[in-house]
């Protein structure tokens, strides 16, 4: 079935070379640990080389997409990646769109966790954020109306999360071993899921309703009989979403809530958690805005989940400069993670990001114990051509 | 004598009349000249934007040029789509091409005259549509001269517009009007524009601070007319007289009646635009 859509949409692809355009990205990214590895496979710093393919094209009610990435990492051959996140033909008719092939979609308005976001599964290797995306498999069909716009999707084919390997930083020790992977459904991962989402703007408000039954994307984890490394099962759920955004003013304020089930065998599996925030800006103090954020977040699992009762607080600041220059910088309030991003172009084909992150505080038999010692700045340049 | 006196009568009879029809054509002459300059910057406003009525949906691309003090340039391109809502301020959809960071990067809008905007923003790497605040009337414009409210839909509500004279410019006749924001969060305290007298087209605008110190100048040219009624700046040049950098607005391509409806203009369609 996947290989089908994607044969389909490679030919789709190369049918239309004139009207094509093709743009790429190119980033190599340093990343240093201050830190001696806590594990003896551990590297020490780690460079990696990424490029990113994107293409696009519109003929008639047609549209046709494709974006790529290829990752190369000198240390961890679990971050070397080669993958689709999106070849995708999409026809619009009036109030209806048809999309199929491989595609990403995203759910949801919190900034430090995404609750609610769950057609794609995470490329955990790239940022612990859990921003990145793989490329899922899908149809979908989409129709606008004047009580919102509803979403249908099936989703034929599963991607399994990537982990750090034994060689890798900010990994679980022991490591997740994906080779051993495991499934609830005798389907593994050509089990087919749905989802189905409404959602609506009604003047300050933004919400949006979500059901999503099939394979979670999050695995629990069970130790190998040596002990040498986590297994990822993947196990078959239920989840209900909402989310929802007020804009007004400089203030947004926001909230995801999700309901998740699945059989009782997995009672990590079976929660409720919430997450809502705020974020205030203070616009244009001499030409730059600042902007405060602050999330909290509960979890039914309780001492059982890392997000239970956590709130985090964050600063924003964009220059609104000729470069964009922009920095985030973010802390749980008891001071355990804290994270910095920022970035800056440098002429007009040049992007300079930075990235980090530092693990305070961290209890060795709790969570994050393993990545204690993982503190982290990482540099990457793009170019864009 | 009869004949003097009847004269006299006459004149005695007259002179009332004369002084009644004085006072009538003195009240008239008042009651026209009691149009207050706010009244009359009203009317050349509200005639302003009866001309730019009627144009429907448009689209154009628009490049942008940057230039701080030194001299030293760069680049912005972007294309635009509006389409024209009556009774409320219009909407837009903007596409951003260059430079290559931001490429693919797209904006909706929709103004309103009294109450805030929405603006949502997607951004395609990560395929994430975010509703922004639109509290930022004053901030640069990707880093260029143009402020947010500069370069939104110029609705005759969002200021109280004073006649404050005839002056020429740039070698065409105008009114000069002072327009002072009526909505929160501007950073100007007033704006001078000067109107062209026969079209009715900006051809001038001055920015005063919150200081009312003069900031920046904005001057429009290179107008062209299209569908035989609405007239578009093809140039648009600001000039910052505080920091010395400038901005040049240069519009391509204006195309209109292109049939765009108001789905053209939602959040799935600001996800599909290309």
């Amino acid at each position: 079935m996947t290989r089908l859509i994607a044969i389909l949409a490679c030919s789709l692809l190369f049918a239309f070379p004139v009207l094509a355009e093709w743009n790429h990205e190119l980033e190599l990214e340093l990343r240093y640990f201050p830190n001696a590895p806590q594990f003896e496979e551990q590297g020490r710093n780690a460079a990696a080389i990424i490029y990113r393919p994107i293409w696009s094209t519109v003929t008639g009610n047609s549209l046709f997409d494709f974006r790529g990435i290829v990752r190369y990492d000198e240390n961890d051959e679990e971050r070397n990646l080669i993958d689709i996140t999106e070849l995708s033909w999409s026809y619009a008719y009036q109030d209806w769109e048809l999309k199929l092939g491989i595609g990403k979609v995203f759910w949801g308005v919190a900034e430090t966790q995404h609750l609610v976001d769950i057609i794609n599964q995470t490329d955990l290797v790239d940022d612990l954020d859990t921003e990145t995306k793989l490329g899922q498999p899908l149809i979908s069909l989409s129709r606008s109306t004047n009580v919102g716009v509803f979403d249908f999707f099936v989703l034929p084919f599963f991607r399994e999360r990537t982990f750090a390997g034994p060689n890798g930083r900010l990994r679980t020790q022991p490591f997740v071993d994906t080779d051993l992977a495991e499934f609830e459904s005798d389907d593994e991962e050509n089990h087919i899921d749905y989802a189905v989402r409404w959602s609506h703007n009604i003047s300050i408000f933004d919400v949006g309703l979500s059901y999503f039954n099939g394979t979670g994307r999050d695995p629990v984890f069970t130790l190998t009989e040596d002990n040498a490394a986590l297994v990822p099962n993947y196990v078959q759920i239920e989840q209900f979403g909402i989310d929802a955004q007020a804009t007004s003013g400089a203030w947004l304020w926001k909230l995801e809530a999700i309901d998740r089930s699945a059989a009782e065998v997995f009672p990590t599996e079976n929660f409720q958690a919430v997450i809502a925030g705020l974020e205030y800006t203070f616009f244009d103090l001499a030409g730059a805005d600042i902007g405060i954020v602050v999330e909290h977040s509960f979890d039914s699992r309780g001492e059982q989940s890392f997000s239970d009762d956590l709130t985090f607080v964050g600063a924003r600041l964009a220059l609104n400069d000729e470069q964009s220059t922009d920095l985030l910088i973010g802390c749980s309030v008891d001071g355990t993670l804290c994270s910095v991003e920022g970035s800056r172009r440098i002429g007009e084909s040049f992007k300079l990001s930075l990235r980090g992150n530092t693990f305070s505080n961290i209890e060795e038999d709790g969570f994050l114990a393993s990545q204690r010692e993982d503190d982290f700045l990482q540099l990457s340049l793009a170019y864009f051509f | 004598m009869q004949v003097t006196n009847q004269k006299a009568g006459q004149k005695k009879f007259l002179k009332p009349i004369v002084v009644f029809s004085c006072i009538v054509s003195v009240l008239t002459a008042s009651f026209v000249q009691a149009q207050t300059p706010e009244e009359k910057g009203l009317r050349i406003a509200n005639e302003s934007d009866l001309r730019d009525t009627g144009w429907g949906d448009s689209q154009a691309k628009m490049k942008m040029v940057l230039r701080n003090k030194a001299g030293k340039e760069s680049a912005r391109e972007i294309r635009i789509k509006n389409l024209e809502v009556q009774n409320d301020g219009d909407k837009s959809i903007s596409i951003f091409d260059r430079p290559a960071d931001v490429r693919g990067t797209t904006f909706l809008s929709h103004t309103h005259v009294t109450e805030a905007d929405d603006q949502w923003l997607y951004l395609p790497a990560v395929k994430r549509i975010k509703r922004i605040s639109s509290a930022n009337k004053s901030g640069p414009f990707m880093g260029s001269e143009f402020s947010y409210e500069d370069l939104s839909s110029q609705e005759v509500g969002k200021y109280i517009h004073k006649f404050v004279g005839e002056e020429t410019v740039a070698g065409r006749a105008t009114f000069k009007l002072e327009q002072t924001p009526t909505y929160a969060k501007s950073g100007y305290v007033r704006r001078l524009t000067w109107i062209d007298k026969e079209h009715y087209y900006p051809i001038k605008t001055e920015f005063y601070d919150r200081k009312n110190a003069l900031l920046k100048t904005l001057e429009f040219s290179d107008y062209q007319q299209y569908l035989d009624k609405f007239w578009r700046a093809g140039k648009m040049q600001m000039q910052n007289h505080q920091n010395g950098k400038s901005t040049d607005l240069v519009w391509e391509g204006y195309e209109f009646k292109l049939g765009l409806k108001d789905s053209d203009f939602s959040q799935t369609a600001l996800k599909r635009v290309r």
